[in-house]
Order: structure tokens, then sequence, then C-alpha cells
């Protein structure tokens, strides 16, 4: 129970501290693929210039069924992908999600999508607020 | 014998990363830039057959004739497939013009035959670059060519269903149908293209 209340404090404080509004995001894409493939790839450069660390807790789209964070690592020679379940963002520090490292998996498109069109994404950090975040589809 | 096998092509990548360079036909060595080639330990595939994505049968035989890239791969793959395969088109591109595009042929093969059909594939494929096969067929028959050429690949559950963990090598099959070198990842669309041209050019 103590355990339980430290636990809670430390959440609150942290989430206190954290502080998403000066987070940044610029060159949003997702790479457009014929569409009998249901799984696209977005990429975006994100900055967060403030003194705290901020997390990424969750995604959402309303043009996507789903959307998640994956990395894809090398191990054991095979190029493998796995879940994120939250992405840190480092105090002043840039993270750029790219091809071959962790990028956002934008899953079953909800209509056809078109290169040049735009797309919409909220982001959830671990200080509750969100943002709205746009990318690209190209080619 | 996956294993050993492994070791054995470790280290003939090794010995022929030393400063590769391609001593065919021409008396002038050609500088490798990315390819670590094989050169006279090549190796002859067993036999296998799988379809291409017209349905044809692709076996040996279809290797023969040119040099052919063989990547392993699969259509739910959102990142890494994506991205290689727009890699090997923007390198094909950067053949010089008198590069016969016959020469080098572009070999997308599912190692998830549960869910990509030739029609999923010629779809895929065909979108990166018309000229571009994609290939399928009995996971035995995937098996029999990946287990020669050491390419792993393996299943990974999720909520939802499975990825696929697999290699991002590229394999270059030579016009007699031997597996004759790798280009590892990551890639790089103008040193591949390089060795691409030299090695068709001293062949010729």
């Amino acid at each position: 129970m103590k355990k339980l209340l430290l636990l809670t404090l430390f959440i609150i404080s942290t989430s206190i501290h954290a502080d998403s509004s000066k987070i940044t995001f610029s060159d949003g894409w997702i790479k457009q693929l014929p569409p009998v493939v249901p799984v696209r790839a977005g990429y975006i450069k994100i900055d967060n210039p403030s003194d705290v660390e901020v997390e990424i807790t969750s995604l959402h789209s309303d043009v996507f069924e789903a959307v998640e964070m994956h990395e894809t690592t090398m191990e054991a020679g095979m190029m493998k992908m796995a879940e994120l379940f939250s992405v840190k963002l480092p105090a002043k520090s840039k993270v750029e999600l790219k091809p071959g490292a962790k990028h956002i998996m934008f899953i079953t498109p909800k209509f056809p999508l078109a290169i040049g069109d735009s797309v919409k994404m909220t982001v959830t950090f671990s200080d509750q607020k969100t943002q709205v975040v746009n990318f690209e589809v190209k080619k | 014998m996956n294993k050993t096998l492994i070791i054995f092509i470790s280290a003939i990548a090794i010995l022929a990363g030393l400063g590769s360079s391609l001593l065919l036909n021409k008396s002038e060595p050609v500088q490798l830039k990315a390819l670590t080639w094989f050169g006279n330990q090549a190796k002859p595939l067993p036999e296998f057959a799988l379809k291409n994505h017209h349905n044809q049968a692709f076996t040996n035989n279809s290797l023969s004739g040119q040099w052919d890239l063989l990547f392993f791969g699969y259509t739910n793959c959102p990142d890494i497939c994506p991205d290689t395969l727009q890699m090997l088109s923007n390198m094909v591109n950067l053949l010089p013009k008198e590069i016969d595009r016959n020469q080098i042929h572009i070999n997308f093969i599912s190692v998830d035959p549960e869910r990509d059909s030739s029609e999923k594939l010629k779809q895929y494929v065909t979108y990166f670059n018309p000229e571009f096969t994609g290939i399928s067929g009995e996971e035995k028959q995937i098996n029999i060519l990946t287990d020669a050429v050491g390419i792993l690949h393996s299943r990974e559950p999720t909520d939802s269903g499975y990825n696929i963990g697999h290699s991002g090598a590229l394999l270059l099959i030579d016009p007699n149908a031997k597996y004759s070198g790798i280009f590892s990842a990551p890639h790089d669309s103008n040193n591949i293209a390089h060795d691409i041209a030299a090695l068709i050019n001293s062949n010729s």
C-alpha cells in the first residue's frame, strides 16, 4: 500500500514536471503503398527544446483503424519489428522517426489515400496533453 | 546444417570483403563499393520450384542468362521492405544508359506465402517498378532456397496476427544461376548501381 502511494506520488510529480507544449513536429510523411497492403509506415522529426523529458504515450488518427509506434531492430541477422508503448523525447533533443529505426505504423486506412493527401494524427503525451500533427502521403 | 552454412558464408564474406575487387574477363580489376563478391566460391543453388507473380513457374532456370538480385520479405512489412524496394527502383534508374536493363532482374521473394498471393505480390512489386518480379510458393520450396543461401526468417506473433523477422540482405545470383555475392544492409542505391554496372560490363 505504501509502495502504491509512493508510486502514485511519483507518477503525479513526474507528470507535473513534464511539459509537452514546447514539442514541435516537422516533415511528417506516410509511405504510399498499393491498396492491397493494409499497413503504412510514417516518419517524422520531433524537437523537444524544453528542459524536461516527455514521452509520447499514444497515437490516434481518424483515417486509420489503429496507429502504433514500432521499432525495426537488427537481431541475430534479421530485421525485426517490435511495438513500442512509449517513445521518450529527452530534454533538449531531437528525435527522428525514420526508415529502419523507430517509426509509426498506420494500420488499415478507412478509405484509399492518394499521394499528396494530408493525414492528421493526434499525439498524446505523458503530461496528458495532446497535439495534432500533419502527415503528407508521399511515394 | 544451417549453422555451418552461415559460418561458411560469413567466412567467405569476410575473406571476400577484404579489398573486394572483381576479376572477370577484364584485365583490370574493378573496385567494388558495396558487394561482397564470392569469386570462385560461387555456390550452385539446389533445385527449387516457386511461382512468379504471373503464376508461372519460377525455378533455377529462371535465374540463368542474366544477373539477379534476390530480396526476401513480405507485403505486410511496412518499414524495411518498401524502403528496400524503393531503393532498388532508384538503383535501376541510376544504372548507366548503355547498360541493358534485361541484364539485371530484381526479385522480391515472399517469406509469407500464407498472406502473399500472386495477385497481391503483383500489385505490390509493380507499384515500385513494373519490371520487378514478385515470387511466392509453398513454404517448403521457399525454405529450400532460404536454407541454401543462409537467409533467416521467422514469425513473430503480435496482438493482431504476426510479423516476420527477415534478413535485409540482397543476394546476387550470376548468369549461371550461382549465388555469387551479397549486399548487406543498410543499402546505398548509388553504390549498388556502381557494382551492378561493373558486373554487367565485365561479363559482356
